[in-house]
C-alpha cells in the first residue's frame, strides 16, 4: 500500500503503521469503529478558509468540534470558515474521507489540537479512504511543522 | 420522502452533507447544536460528511423540522 502520504511520511523519515479496513462511511468515526482505535485519538483532518485565499488544515479529535473563532485567533485572521466538499478535494488533491495532512496537492499549514499530544499514538488518514496510519502525534508535529494550539470547541 | 422536502425555493436540501450546509451558510451551526440533544450526539463532530437524509435517520430526527430551522437560519 502506498499513497501521496506515505511516500512524504517515507522521505521525511516518520515511523508510522499502515491500517487498512473495508470503507463504507466517511468520517473518523467509522474509521475509529472499523480499527477498533479510539475515536478521540481518530484525527480528522479538516480544510478551514481563512479568507484572502488562504486556508490551512486543523487536525481534530475525532470527537470533538472545530471552534473557527479559536482557530482564527491562532492563524491571525478575523474570520475562519469550514470549506466545501469540493473546495477540500481540489485543495488536497484527495477525496473527502480519505483526506490527509500529509501529501496534499497545496502545501497547506497546518494547527493541531493541543489535545492530542498527550496521547502516546493516533489514527490518521493515509490520503485514501480505508487507509489510515498510526503515528505519534509528535510525529505529525515534525513532519508539518504544525502549529499546537487549543482549537476545540 | 426526500423529494417531498426538495423545495424550489430552498438553499437547503436534504441530500447535502452537513460539511457543505455549514461551510455555506455558517449561522446554520448553531441550528446543528439545537439537534445535538436531541440526536445524542454532536452532529458537527459526528456527522459532518453525512447528508441531512441520513443524518436524520440514523439519530431519529424529523428531517423536515431540521431542513425548516436550517432554512431559517439561511433566510435570517
Amino acid at each position: 500500500m502506498s499513497t501521496r502520504a506515505i511516500k512524504y511520511l517515507n522521505k521525511k523519515g516518520i515511523n508510522f503503521k499502515v491500517v487498512e479496513y473495508e470503507h463504507d462511511e466517511k468520517g473518523a468515526e467509522f474509521a475509529a469503529r472499523a480499527i477498533g482505535f479510539p475515536l478521540e485519538r481518530t484525527i480528522k483532518t479538516l480544510v478551514v478558509d481563512l479568507g484572502n485565499k488562504k486556508y490551512s488544515f486543523a487536525l481534530m479529535p475525532g470527537d470533538k468540534q472545530l471552534s473557527l473563532k479559536q482557530l482564527a485567533k491562532v492563524c491571525n485572521v478575523k474570520r475562519a470558515a469550514m470549506v466545501d466538499t469540493a473546495t477540500a478535494e481540489r485543495l488536497t488533491g484527495y477525496l473527502v474521507g480519505g483526506i490527509s495532512p500529509f501529501g496534499a496537492k497545496q502545501n497547506l499549514p497546518t494547527v493541531i489540537e493541543k489535545g492530542l499530544l498527550k496521547f502516546d499514538e493516533v489514527a490518521i488518514n493515509a490520503g485514501q479512504r480505508g487507509v489510515m496510519l498510526i503515528m505519534t502525534p509528535g510525529d505529525i508535529v515534525k513532519a508539518l511543522d504544525c502549529e499546537v494550539a487549543g482549537i476545540v470547541q | 420522502m426526500v423529494e417531498k422536502v426538495l423545495k424550489k425555493d430552498h438553499k437547503i436540501h436534504a441530500e447535502m452533507t452537513v460539511l457543505n450546509i455549514v461551510s455555506k451558510h455558517r449561522k446554520t451551526e448553531a441550528v446543528f447544536k439545537n439537534y445535538d440533544k436531541k440526536a445524542g450526539v454532536c452532529i458537527c463532530c459526528h456527522a459532518l460528511f453525512e447528508s441531512l437524509s441520513k443524518v436524520a435517520l440514523r439519530y431519529g430526527l424529523n428531517l423536515e423540522e431540521l431542513l425548516e430551522d436550517l432554512e431559517d437560519a439561511v433566510r435570517e
